[in-house]
């Protein structure tokens, strides 16, 4: 039986929709397919050598310990993927995204293949490495949620829904999911943008009424502004999924307005999936994200009110199975399964990367975290810090501070891993807590370079931004003559800090 | 049909002063729910809880639902479902007014909502060169309707965005009556008012030393004459007490609410440039306005009235205040005449009564019970502003 271990940053990921989504609907049907599939954080996993057929593929780990673990799994011979359900590496011009752009091209010379959520969000991938092994692994589509389960029912009123309202003169609307996110305007400022539409039930005899089932977070002083400008009645309620699929087997019809921008158009199918499986019609506007399940959806106001009245809708549960039958890689999660399955089955044998190196090393910057060290730590690697390196941590290499003697500090581990001409000149001294430390002099591993570095010193952002490609080079010019053949990572999590070429492999580094 | 809400937003301390008397109108002229809507830094500016008193006793006097908001999604929560008119004391689009700012932009669309003119200079409707220097011109309002005290073209700030909302009422602080029973310090002569808190002692200049020495040397030339003073700091600013100033042993505070305070039992009033010097002129008592000795701050708006600087200037005023305080207060009189500040109290009542009224029933009137009352007690309304106040600001008819 093969093993996938699907590695997500922390304990929170790990019981979000997202994941049971994506990975819960799919794990039963891979254990048909003899892939047995287990969810793990980071910090958690054993990152052993494989025993038997064994793949990691990594979901949302956007930091350093992602790296490390990737190229120590590489070393020993284990299929590494990348699973990309989100589009945060095509917007070349957005600079707020330069940690997850370099990140990807850090990961991706040491991934072996690829899951993408769409086939938008591979091409994006493979924009950057078109040679990589890429398989479309859609989100699944839930078990269907209608309540009766009578796949010849015409009519919704015959299938177990309630009673609509549309006899009355009113429509019940829904629309649901999160609301927000960091870097683009999308969930509720799309509700906002497209939602106008559907005043327009009111010409044709139906007051609409709009439930909004969200996360708090998105619903912010300008959030909220723009939704009660909506010509029509809304309420507000907390997301959650048993209110979720509540609202989902009430109402008439779900909203599912899509904007035209990159993040947006690579988005699964999986808000229609989950409303068309509850047995709701469903309305979408804007982008034709959904076009390949068209025949169950609307877009129109118009079309979609004449069928609420008519008792003829578009989606019944039979023919429900017709269009998701002709679709079964978009949703079937056996189908899906079965892709995935097949497609790590056809993976080269995986073969002990020769050309990584055996030392492994994770510069510290702006944005780096304790955990990324702890990990590094762990995994045996070196932990360096570098002139913009801000947490006091006992780092294997520290760089000196400002004003301080011009001499890097090694721990024990990193004497041990220092080239042996160089071993030979480290003095050793008592660090904090009387920890043994060695240290050397800047000028003696960087010769005349040593006293043309840039000040890392100062507050100001542009300073330090201008400094921070020299700086992060000039400790990788360092650590290279100290310790020879070495992989260097850069844990960054911070916008736009990042270096020119020929400095480091990870986050931070070149784009 | 659902009985409508009259929501009143307090955010700084100095709202409560603005909006009571309106809390009090809305509750006893219309059939309405009287909801106070009080933001978190509300309570976090009143470190004494002197105005949370204040309001838990108004909530009390008009059987008002009182809630505390954090965030745009906790206005939202009071207000969904609801209509009527949401008022707030001090509204503007700067960072200082943003509690409010943001409550106005998330309320429903069944909500009329109006901002008050919050002092005599105020951002947005009448502002001094320290107000542009500090917050620019172009500062607007989310509400629908701001009123104001004076004609439009007094308020020469207003942005040409703005003037469509303006609706002229006049001040509040004229509706307030001292509450009966209430226990003032003992009035000892005049009383000088501080905000030395204010942009105006920071941003053209520091100008807060020179007045405290002033003060000083002043109380110091009344000690020896065996008078005494009454200070009163600004109630937001309260600069004299959060900085934990020395003051004379002659010096009185009084640190009531304004509408505690009965201005006419004073001798004299001096302070900078602020809205109570426009308190204590309606008072009708000799008011004098501090202004630094080289003249650079802006005081363009108070011309008219007695400046003074030196300590030569306050002890002159205060003399002519004793021997011919008629010289002073006809003065005064002029002034109020020429800044066309509607100050008749029955007039100021009859104006918010018709906007309330608009606000909660829409355009009919049919919800002012007790209607504004044409035989106000006479000395409610100086003959002399009553008719200055018509001419010059022509009836702000209310709102559509």
């Amino acid at each position: 039986m093969m093993r996938l271990t699907v590695v997500v940053p922390d304990d929170a990921h790990r019981r979000s929709a997202g994941v049971r989504i994506r990975y819960g609907r799919l794990a039963a049907p891979l254990a048909a397919k003899g892939v047995s599939l287990a969810v793990e954080t980071i910090d958690q996993v054993v990152f052993g050598a494989a025993e038997g057929a064994h793949a990691f593929l990594f979901s949302k780990c956007l930091d350093a310990r992602a790296l490390a673990a990737a190229h120590g799994l590489r070393r020993a011979g284990v299929p590494v993927g990348l699973d990309v359900f989100d589009d945060y590496i095509s917007q070349d011009d957005d600079s707020r995204l330069v940690p997850s752009r370099t990140w990807t091209r850090a990961m991706l010379p040491l991934a072996t293949f690829a899951v993408c959520s769409t086939a938008a969000i591979r091409t994006a991938l493979h924009a950057h490495r078109p040679d990589l092994p890429a398989v479309l692994v859609a989100d699944p589509a839930p078990e269907r949620t209608d309540p009766a389960p009578e796949p010849t029912d015409p009519a919704p009123a015959a299938s177990g829904r309630p009673a609509s309202a549309i006899g009355d003169g009113a429509i019940d609307l829904c629309w649901f999911g999160i609301g927000d996110n960091p870097f683009f305007p999308v969930g509720v400022h799309d509700l906002a943008a497209f939602g106008p539409v559907l005043a327009g039930f009111r010409a044709r005899g139906l007051e609409p009424a709009l439930t909004v089932l969200t996360n708090r977070r998105a619903l912010t002083g300008p959030a909220l502004a723009a939704l009660v400008r909506l010509p029509f009645a809304i309420r507000l309620e907390d997301w959650s999924e048993d209110r979720q699929a509540r609202v989902l087997s009430r109402v008439d019809a779900v909203f599912l307005p899509v904007n035209g921008q990159p993040f947006s158009r690579a988005k699964s199918l999986n808000r229609a999936l989950t409303a068309l499986a509850a047995g709701a019609q469903v309305l979408t506007t804007g982008h034709p994200l959904y076009a390949d399940l068209s025949d169950l959806l609307y877009t129109d106001v118009g079309r979609l009110a004449a069928d609420l009245r008519a008792g003829t809708p578009r989606n019944t549960a039979e023919r429900r199975a017709r269009v998701l039958g002709s679709l079964a890689h978009l949703a079937d999660p056996d189908t899906i399964a079965a892709d995935l399955a097949r497609f790590l089955a056809s993976l080269p044998p995986a073969d002990a990367a020769g050309d990584l190196p055996d030392l492994v090393g994770v510069v510290h910057g702006h944005g780096s975290t304790g955990q990324v060290h702890k990990f590094v730590r762990k995994l045996g690697y070196l932990s360096i810090g570098g002139p913009f390196a801000h947490l006091p941590l006992a780092f294997d290499v520290t760089w000196p501070a400002p004003g301080a003697d011009p001499d890097l500090r090694l721990s024990e581990r990193a004497r041990a891993a220092a080239r042996a001409d160089f071993r030979a000149r480290l003095m050793p001294v008592e660090g904090d807590g009387g920890k043994r430390l060695y240290r050397i002099a800047l000028a003696d591993v960087l010769g005349d370079a040593a006293a043309d570095l840039p000040s890392a010193v100062g507050p100001e952002q542009s300073v330090r931004l201008a400094a921070y490609g020299r700086g992060q080079g000039a400790v990788a010019d360092a650590v290279r003559r100290l310790f020879g053949p070495i992989a260097l990572y850069a844990a960054e999590t911070t916008a736009p800090a990042w270096i020119g070429p020929g400095g480091l492999d990870g986050p931070g580094a070149a784009p | 049909m659902m009985r409508p809400a009259i929501v009143f937003l307090f955010n700084l301390l100095q709202d409560v002063n603005i909006l009571r008397p309106l809390v009090f109108l809305a509750a006893r002229d219309c059939d309405a729910d009287i909801v106070l809507l009080v933001s978190h830094t509300f309570t976090s500016r009143d470190r004494t809880a002197l105005w949370q008193r204040e309001l838990a006793r108004l909530a009390v006097d008009v059987d008002a639902a009182t809630h505390v908001f954090e965030t745009s999604l906790d206005v939202y929560a009071v207000l969904e479902g609801r209509r009527g008119l949401l008022l707030a004391g001090s509204e503007s689009d700067l960072f200082g007014h943003h509690e409010t700012h943001s409550a106005m932009q998330v309320a429903p669309s069944g909500f009329l909502k109006v901002t008050l003119q919050h002092g005599y200079e105020c951002v947005g409707f009448l502002q001094n060169q320290e107000h542009v220097l500090s917050h620019g011109r172009t500062v607007t309002f989310a509400a629908d309707v701001i009123c104001g005290w004076s004609a439009p073209h007094r308020l020469t700030a207003l942005v040409a965005s703005q003037r469509p909302k303006l609706y002229v009422t006049g001040p509040t602080a004229v509706l307030n009556r001292p509450r009966p029973g209430a226990v003032p310090p003992p009035v000892v002569g005049g009383i000088v008012c501080e905000n030395l808190h204010s942009v105006r002692f920071r941003a053209a200049g520091a100008f807060g030393p020179p007045f405290m020495d002033t003060f000083n040397a002043f109380c110091a030339t009344l000690a020896s004459a065996g008078q005494g003073v009454t200070l009163r700091p600004h109630p937001g600013g309260q600069y004299v007490i959060k900085n934990k100033i020395a003051l004379p042993p002659n010096v009185t505070l009084n640190n009531l609410p304004i509408y505690d305070v009965d201005l006419r039992a004073y001798a004299y009033g001096i302070s900078a440039p602020s809205t109570v010097v426009l308190d204590m002129v309606f008072a009708g008592i000799p008011t004098a306005v501090w202004r630094d000795e080289a003249g650079v701050m802006d005081t363009t708006n108070y011309e008219g009235l007695t400046p003074i600087s030196r300590l030569a200037d306050w002890l002159a005023f205060v003399r002519d205040a004793v021997i011919r305080p008629d010289a002073l207060l006809e003065r005064q009189r002029a002034f109020v005449a020429s800044c066309g500040i509607v100050a008749d109290p029955a007039e100021v009542h009859r104006r918010f009564a018709r906007l309330i009224a608009c606000g909660v029933d829409g355009p009919s009137v049919g919800a002012v019970r007790a209607g504004p009352r044409d035989d106000a007690p006479a000395s409610f309304r100086p003959p002399s502003l009553q008719a200055a106040a018509r001419d010059a600001d022509g009836r702000g008819a209310p709102p559509p």
